[in-house]
């Protein structure tokens, strides 16, 4: 990897690891190309390889932010994403719908990206799920906070609350979630005991 | 602090946790908070909870900004699809959609870079089978279990300590692979160089994903260099990847 190539893919990641709008732009733009021909030329259409590019893009993310990639300088994250998308369409057309023209598939892999990202997949998906529970305007909070970083100050102005309120707002918001996530840990708990 | 259950978290709990997760603290508080932490499990089950609901956050915003990317990509880019699901839906379209086909067009040329070939043919080696209980080296079978489970680090070590003079061609093969697997680019690129200037049984391979490493290097000068034996599968996916490139 030359140097350039290096800086850009290392700017890249601590612009992700920020959550900077541009920097996930720029992956998008560069990345997606290489995964949609893949899948096209694999029987999929450009919106399944916008849907498994997507969920490859949150599995590097949140690899990124628990600092479980991209920590060396000569990461290729774009060849990691490709890896896990590629993973996925090959997981999709494995699917029950598919079975028949799996055999004609040239390549079915079964390597680690694949191999780890079963429990990866489940911890997204309850994350998601109780993300998806809070109504609209704890959402917006939350958003603003953990995810923007902006300060109390400035949602205050945004919502058009004061500072005290964005503060409960946000305590409130953060024990909804708190509830769901545990209600559902509980609920997976239980399942697992009747297995 | 002690956190007992559920209705018990009040708002300065939660503050503190999140004062402690978002490093806030001072120094001297968090010191004192790591030391509860050490003693109160229900504590150290709320952090991770409160980490976990964070998480929750960062994650739904981001895939939904990743979703909005998408839809501004796919109208911004109109033409690609379609061409390639019925080229004939665009015949007698208007001048002013012609001009949107060419943008579409020379975004796509331009996406299509050296690197992202290197995405497009990349596949992971699958590595050699195992017989489990079979009679061949139980070592280096054991570090091809974990290469073929994912675990590209321990396997990697394992082999490392099998062949530390670097003179066994197979295990030094599945090193690189283990490298690029952890995109170690660099210092696979000297692993295979090594190998596809010998005799070795893995030589085309290595040939191969040489010249793919260094296009994913952005390093089109050296990938020219590099030539992939005939009689194999990868010399023609040599010559199709060089067609791109030339092109």
């Amino acid at each position: 990897m030359d140097g350039t190539t290096k800086k850009n893919e290392s700017g890249l990641v601590s612009g992700l690891r920020e959550n900077n709008p541009e920097s996930i732009k720029e992956f998008y733009t560069l990345h997606f190309p290489a995964v949609r021909r893949y899948v096209m030329q694999n029987s999929g259409t450009s919106d399944d390889a916008k849907d498994v590019f997507q969920e490859a893009m949150v599995v590097m993310w949140m690899r990124i932010k628990e600092r479980r990639l991209g920590e060396t300088e000569d990461f290729n994250i774009g060849g990691f994403v490709y890896r896990v998308a590629k993973n996925k369409w090959l997981d999709h057309l494995r699917s029950a719908t598919h079975r028949r023209t799996v055999s004609t598939m040239e390549h079915i892999e079964q390597n680690g990206i694949e191999a780890e990202s079963g429990s990866e997949e489940q911890r997204i998906d309850h994350l998601m799920r109780i993300y998806c529970k809070l109504d609209g305007r704890c959402q917006q909070v939350l958003d603003m906070f953990y995810y923007e970083k902006r300060t109390m100050e400035q949602i205050a102005s945004e919502i058009g609350v004061d500072v005290g309120s964005v503060r409960t707002i946000k305590y409130r918001c953060m024990m909804k979630l708190r509830k769901y996530h545990l209600e559902q840990a509980s609920l997976v708990g239980n399942v697992r005991e009747d297995d | 602090m002690s956190v007992k259950t559920i209705e018990q978290m009040d708002q300065n709990q939660f503050e503190t946790i999140e004062a402690y997760l978002s490093e806030r603290m001072s120094q001297k508080d968090r010191a004192e908070f790591e030391a509860q932490l050490e003693s109160d499990q229900e504590l150290r089950r709320e952090v991770e909870v409160q980490q976990a609901s964070i998480m929750a956050v960062e994650l739904g915003a981001f895939s939904r900004m990743v979703e909005s990317i998408g839809s501004d990509y796919d109208s911004s880019n109109p033409s690609i699809d379609r061409g390639r699901k019925g080229g004939i839906q665009w015949l007698g379209i208007a001048a002013g959609v012609l001009l949107l086909i060419s943008a579409g067009v020379w975004f796509l040329n331009r996406s299509e870079s050296v690197p992202s070939l290197y995405a497009e043919y990349y596949e992971t080696d699958p590595g050699l089978p195992v017989v489990m209980g079979g009679s061949g080296e139980r070592d280096f079978d054991d570090a091809m279990v974990d290469y073929r489970a994912g675990k590209y680090v321990k396997a990697y070590e394992k082999w490392s300590v099998l062949d530390d003079a670097n003179t066994n061609d197979t295990v030094q093969y599945f090193m690189a692979m283990c490298l690029l697997e952890q995109g170690k680019e660099e210092s696979a690129v000297e692993v295979l160089q090594r190998i596809a200037d010998s005799r070795s049984a893995f030589k085309v391979k290595a040939q191969w994903y040489l010249f793919l490493t260094h296009i994913g290097s952005n390093d089109t000068e050296a990938a020219l260099l590099v030539s992939v034996d005939q009689d194999s599968v990868y010399h023609s996916r040599w010559l199709e990847v060089r067609s791109r490139i030339e092109d």
